[in-house]
């Protein structure tokens, strides 16, 4: 070999190298969300089949730029003394104890006349949530138990807390005799459950029972079933996601006729770092769907450019916009600065002062 | 058509533009991806830049500097000079009287310069892709990595397909680079703004139908004509590539020397 052929070889042995790092990192990111169906996460107690699955990371909040904001605005909201009220009673301090949330929901939609999209019911068939923090379990049934009645139950190990008697709600009492086809949430959760002295299971008894046998192994993870769908479960680790099949979960919200194509699947999740990171995800039916519906973002983008001179923070959100499409599923991501979301806070209130 | 000889002009004709100054210059011009990354990751450092930005740095750089300048530069400086290079250095009438077919020895230097466009563009576009968003973090690398390869892809098509273009403008004009200039600056960025179907006479409508345009300027571009579908942008910058390529080695076999 010459002396060019060496240099060839050397570049395509690094680019090679380059590549092969990437793929790691690539596969790693897969790696990463598998091992969150460990009994530790949250996650690991969600079933597969859900219409809705979320998780928010609190300790990533807490840990962000944007804590301070947050604080601020819920010490707006404690004037009437709730939030201390809550802390006193249940000795939980919702931005120190709460490591993270995890939460899914079973909906149904009701089919529309003449194909007409359908209206989803307002409670979800079943639902259920897992925390994960730091927990006084004794201090909070017996908090609980003030107010509402509950059955024990002990179901594989764990003991779980079934409610007996329906909490009086101003809300739950309108509608009772009605003919209505909607539903209020109940005030307080049907069952409860603390798994260990760091995770508590809330939601519907059923599905309590479901989450704990998905985290036993005995039923199949909502995780797993995340990466099928999603591939690299890339959103999983971010601050907060949310992702739901908008058939079955988001009846009537996203328009199944006319020109915007359908999907099949969404994901959105933000990520809290230097700014705010957006990013939604949406699968259609095909790849030429997705290329419409991509090019229906980019029309709105377009239209929101058009109000730049107007607006220059819209404009600079507008600028971060990246739209990309990998076959069938498009992937829409913008970064917002704090100081704009303060910007547009401030805004909003003026101008809600200016109705007033 | 000989394959031992192809590789024979091949590897001189590599040799040669490797250590030529021209390769000094257009190392600097595929460098300049490197640069802007290098200076978003000091912007970074000095926190004036979030380092969650990585990955629309790299888009820019792409959408803005590698694939619509970088890459046709690199091709139109080395592939334009297929015939005229050998000519103006008086080397021509020497490879002439060689044992080997015109058609085989032009093959090899336009394998060779295809191979040192790649050499000089993709180890440059690969380094810009992770000093953007390595500040991101190991997980963002990852996750971004499909659309890297998309890129990858996209800038090896159009690269063969410059290279074709730009070796049979070598071998039918006299002055190829300024075909070459007027080609990329004049006839594609004026096609890419006129509604109609020239735009699918350029490289950029098929680069831009693999890798679509985002925010105001691509919604401009799908409002003013429809973009084609990826197998189609793949098999025309085949197609070109493989015509031009062709059509350059016809050419330059009958031609008058």
């Amino acid at each position: 070999m010459n002396r060019s052929s060496w240099i060839l070889t050397l570049a395509a042995g690094g680019v090679a190298l380059a590549l092969g790092v990437g793929g790691l990192a690539y596969f790693n990111s897969e790696r990463v969300s598998a091992q969150s169906t460990s009994p530790s996460s949250t996650m690991a107690f969600i079933p597969a089949g859900a219409s809705v699955v979320g998780q928010v990371n609190f300790s990533a909040i807490v840990n962000s730029p944007f804590r301070e904001k947050w604080e601020e605005a819920m010490a707006s909201e404690r004037s009437n003394d709730q939030l201390e009220e809550f802390r006193a009673a249940t000795g939980i301090d919702p931005f120190q104890d709460i490591e993270r949330v995890s939460f899914a929901a079973v909906t149904s939609t009701n089919d529309g006349e003449d194909g007409a999209p359908g209206r989803m019911t307002e409670r979800p068939e079943s639902w259920g949530m897992a925390i994960r923090g730091s927990f006084d379990s004794q201090r909070l049934v017996a908090k609980i138990q003030e107010h509402t009645q509950f059955r024990v139950e002990d179901y594989e190990g764990t003991t779980i807390y079934f409610q007996t008697e329906s909490p009086t709600s101003p809300d739950h009492d309108a509608h009772d005799g009605e003919d209505d086809d909607t539903h209020s949430v109940p005030a307080t959760p049907s069952a409860f459950a603390f798994v260990d002295d760091q995770t508590v299971l809330i939601g519907e008894s059923a599905y309590i029972k479901r989450m704990l046998d998905t985290a036993a192994g005995r039923l199949p993870s909502a995780t797993t079933a995340l990466d099928e769908r999603w591939g690299s479960g890339t959103f999983m680790e971010d601050t907060f996601w949310i992702a739901a099949a908008p058939d079955s979960g988001f009846g009537g919200m996203i328009p199944k006729s006319g020109d915007i194509p359908p999907i099949g699947s969404v994901a959105l999740s933000g990520r809290l770092d230097g700014e705010l990171a957006l990013r939604a995800r949406g699968k259609a039916a095909d790849d030429v769907a997705a290329t419409k519906l991509a090019d229906v973002v980019r029309g709105f983008v377009a239209l929101g450019s058009l109000q730049r001179g107007e607006n220059p923070d819209l404009g600079e959100v507008l600028d971060s916009v990246q739209i990309d499409q990998f076959d069938n599923e498009i992937d829409v991501s913008l970064q917002l600065a704090y100081d704009t979301l303060e910007r547009w806070a401030d805004r909003a209130k003026k101008t809600e002062a200016e109705k007033f | 058509m000989n394959f031992e000889r192809i590789g024979l002009s091949f590897r001189w004709s590599f040799s040669q533009l490797l250590f030529s100054p021209r390769t000094i210059g257009m190392g600097i011009l595929a460098l300049t991806p490197v640069l802007v990354a290098l200076g978003f990751r000091a912007a970074v450092w000095f926190d004036l830049s979030p380092a969650s930005s990585g990955f629309r740095v790299f888009s820019i750089l792409t959408a803005s500097v590698s694939l619509p300048f970088v890459a046709p530069m690199l091709s139109l400086f080395y592939a334009s000079g297929i015939i005229s290079d050998d000519a103006e250095a008086g080397t021509l009438r020497y490879f002439l009287t060689r044992p080997v077919r015109r058609e085989e020895l032009v093959a090899g230097k336009m394998l060779s310069n295809l191979t040192i466009a790649l050499f000089l563009f993709v180890p440059s576009f690969v380094l810009s892709y992770y000093l953007s968003l390595a500040p991101s973090g190991w997980q963002e690398l990852g996750t971004r990595f499909p659309s890297l390869l998309r890129n990858l892809l996209a800038a090896g098509l159009a690269l063969f397909a410059y290279n074709g273009l730009f070796s049979l403008a070598g071998a039918l004009f006299r002055r190829p680079l300024l075909f070459g200039l007027f080609f990329v600056f004049g006839w594609q960025a004026g096609a890419a703004v006129v509604p109609g179907s020239i735009r699918l006479f350029t490289v950029t409508h098929y680069l831009h139908s693999l890798i679509p345009r985002d925010g105001f300027a691509g919604a401009l571009a799908q409002l003013t004509g429809e973009r084609s579908s990826t197998s189609v942008a793949i098999g025309a910058l085949v197609f070109i590539g493989l015509v031009t390529h062709a059509l350059a080695a016809w050419r330059f076999s009958r031609k008058e020397m």
